[in-house]
């Protein structure tokens, strides 16, 4: 019983292990591929509470939000937006890992002006069905 | 015998080998005093030992009543600690397939060439595999092919890259 226990604490620490070094390889990546000119903005991901009415069964409390702010210096349109959104969610195995590290919402926004993006992300990890059904991104 | 009797068809009842040696041992005290409280209450009531079935029912003594309530409530909490135990190994199946899913490494660097650069590989690809430009062309086939990948990668940088050569191989 006890045994059991310490692997749920040390699986509970090894997530948050992971959770950050996806941030803080996504911000790593974005980093470089600012650097190097490919990318004309900068993109920042970080940690936020995330959306009430998006978790799943694996969300974690409070920490359940993805967020990319993209240091654009302007305020981007909404195509812009749901551009950056849809290239994390068509991409399956970065939709798989989120949901299995407890995250339930991905949100896009500018460093300037108050329009965002917002998915649930059980809406697209395509599990079978077995976290949730429909699509009302 | 007829003590032994009752005994064996309650724990049959019950799902004798789910519960833990605690609640064993408890259930077993708590039936035995009802048993017990029961057959006295027969013993010394003369209406229950009547032979009209429907009178006998209603002079069933208050500890009848409440060892047939108990008897329910046994059944209910078993049901319940049973679906129990089934969810908890359906929900360790799903925890260890999401593991999985966690531990997996993701591409990020093709993450951010996509979210750059796929867009207007794609509307070069998309225009140069149309089948449409292939009209009455033996390489219709391959830029139909070409252009129903392209569609289904239309924001995974990498893999447009890849049919982008296959492309300039097969579309010469």
């Amino acid at each position: 019983m006890l045994w059991h226990r310490i692997i749920n604490v040390k699986e509970w620490f090894g997530e948050m292990a992971e959770r950050y070094r996806l941030v803080r390889d996504f911000n790593k990546a974005a980093k470089m591929s600012f650097i190097t000119g490919e990318a004309p903005t900068l993109l920042q991901a970080r940690i936020t509470k995330g959306g009430g009415d998006n978790r799943h069964a694996f969300s974690r409390f409070l920490a359940g939000g993805f967020r990319i702010k993209a240091m654009s210096g302007r305020s981007l349109a909404q195509r812009e937006l749901i551009e950056i959104g849809r290239v994390i969610l068509d991409n399956e195995d970065l939709v798989r890992k989120l949901v299995a590290l407890g995250w339930d919402t991905l949100e896009v926004h500018a460093n300037v002006g108050y329009t965002g993006a917002r998915w649930a992300l059980k809406d697209h990890v395509k599990l079978g069905g077995w976290l949730g059904e429909g699509s009302n991104a | 015998m007829a003590r032994e009797a009752t005994h064996k068809y309650v724990c049959r009842q019950v799902a004798w080998n789910v519960l833990t040696t605690r609640q064993q041992t408890s259930m077993i005290k708590q039936l035995q005093m009802c048993f017990t409280m029961l057959m006295d209450q027969k013993m010394h009531s003369s209406t229950a030992l009547t032979d009209d079935m429907g009178m006998d029912l209603i002079n069933h003594p208050i500890w009848f009543w409440l060892f047939l309530l108990q008897c329910i409530v046994i059944v209910i909490l078993v049901f319940l600690l049973v679906e129990q135990k089934i969810n908890a190994r359906l929900a360790v199946y799903e925890r260890n397939r999401m593991q999985e899913y966690g531990k997996k490494e993701v591409d990020l660097v093709n993450v951010m060439k996509s979210i750059n650069s796929s867009k207007e590989l794609y509307k070069e690809l998309s225009l140069k595999c149309h089948p449409d430009r292939y009209a009455g062309d033996p390489r219709q086939a391959i830029a139909r092919e070409l252009f129903r990948d392209i569609s289904a990668n239309k924001r995974n940088y990498q893999k447009l890259r890849e049919i982008q050569e296959v492309a300039n191989k097969k579309l010469v």
